[in-house]
């Protein structure tokens, strides 16, 4: 009776082992950055305004949440970095990538990009014999021209991904996350609503360094 | 029983190791093979909030009940949109948007069995899902696959797997409004496809 209750007990604390917080080192690597749709405007110059973070009040503090094998939130999973620098150094790889020019004051650009943090969450569903892991960003996106003051986009994007597996700790997690946001650079990359915007911005061209990447892949 | 639901959970995974993406490979010309399948029609509502709980009561056998019953009701739910799910040509909506960007940017298709190279596409799984464990809401999701092959090596094997930006209340979620998120998320999904292979 004893060693039944000692081997319940162990599974317990096993299947309810999620504690603590984990931080993850989240970023765009840049071998997974590609051109798109914007490689094909004259190359811009853009001001990438302080990334904000308007998620959830309950998920600000936390990219997700580690659950016990009750589904009882035991612990949380966050990043090294904060979210908005996360984002931002996407976007300037994303923008860059595509031939484009991001500054950091705003009087040098034609073109001023806000950016705004909407979801970035890490889930999971637990199946049978596999779990199915998530990663979601959605980030509002708004372009206005600094001369008229004209909003020339506006719109909402979304990076996700999802990977089953047999399971996974946070070297899997990162990589989930890491996919999501490689999802998101190539949603704004080949977004023909952005491109029109750049293209139809009343905006100077960037310096002639950036025009030779602005030449379209294909 | 109950150390091997634990390990299910945080168990290693395995690192894929397919070509999910296509480098730049020169394609002088490019064979579209859509599957006619349909793939599964599916809502994931309640295998999203599954846990161990069943597991550590009942163990395996548990475990099996409790996922039965969980998709069990999950194919309740989809039954309201079972009629406009099945009304909805997904692999010919993906293959249209597909055909029509590629033929838009001037790339060459080629109906020749013979070209440089075959792109296979396959409808997998479909429908609405829940947005997360802690929150109800649904979205439309679709899952594709994607295999290119320049002869027999295989230049570009991977799973896509979009999202609907829109979410909403499964009981506020109209059949024409799945329908209508499905529509726009199949015929964004061929373009996804089609820009990952011009812009690759």
């Amino acid at each position: 009776m004893k060693r039944l209750f000692g081997f319940a007990l162990a599974a317990m604390c096993l299947t309810a082992c999620a504690t603590g917080r984990t931080e993850l080192t989240l970023g765009l690597a840049d071998d997974a950055v590609k051109p798109g749709l914007l490689s094909e405007v004259p190359a811009r110059t853009l001001y990438l305004a302080e990334v904000t973070d308007e998620r959830p009040s309950d998920k600000a503090d936390r990219i997700g949440d580690k659950r016990n094998g009750y589904g009882m939130v035991m612990g949380a999973v966050g990043t090294v970095e904060p979210v908005t620098e996360i984002v931002a150094d996407t976007l300037t790889k994303t923008l860059e990538a595509n031939g484009h020019k991001v500054v950091a004051a705003e009087g040098e650009a034609p073109l001023r990009v806000d950016a705004a943090v909407k979801i970035f969450w890490f889930d999971y569903k637990t199946g049978l014999v596999t779990v199915e892991f998530f990663g979601d960003v959605q980030v509002a996106l708004k372009v206005t021209d600094t001369a008229t003051g004209a909003v020339v986009f506006d719109d909402v994007f979304k990076g996700y991904y999802s990977d089953k597996t047999g399971g996974g700790l946070s070297k899997t997690w990162t990589r989930v996350m890491d996919a999501a946001l490689q999802d998101l650079s190539r949603e704004i990359s080949l977004s023909s609503d952005l491109m029109s915007a750049l293209e139809e911005g009343d905006a100077a061209p960037a310096g002639a360094e950036s025009e030779e990447a602005a030449d379209p892949v294909s | 029983m109950l150390l091997w639901s634990a390990a299910s959970l945080f168990c290693l995974s395995s690192e894929a190791e397919r070509q999910e993406t296509l480098g730049p490979e020169m394609i002088e010309s490019l064979n579209i093979n859509m599957s006619p399948e349909r793939g599964n029609f599916m809502v994931v509502d309640s295998r999203m909030t599954e846990t161990g709980t069943a597991a550590v009561i009942g163990g395996i056998i548990g475990a099996g009940i409790n996922s039965a019953v969980n998709a069990d009701e999950d194919k309740r739910k989809a039954q309201p949109y079972e009629s406009a799910a099945s009304e909805i040509e997904i692999a010919s909506l993906v293959e249209t948007a597909l055909r029509e960007t590629l033929t838009g940017k001037a790339f060459p298709v080629s109906e020749n069995d013979l070209a440089s190279h075959v792109l296979s596409v396959e409808i997998k799984d479909w429908g609405l899902s829940r947005v997360s464990f802690q929150n109800p809401e649904v979205s439309v999701f679709l899952k594709v696959a994607v295999v290119m092959k320049s002869g027999k090596t295989v230049v570009w094997d991977t799973y896509l797997k979009e999202s609907g930006r829109s979410a909403r209340f499964l009981a506020d979620t109209t059949p024409e409004q799945f329908s209508e998120d499905m529509r726009a998320l199949a015929a964004k999904t061929g373009k996804r496809i089609a820009y990952e292979i011009i812009y690759r």
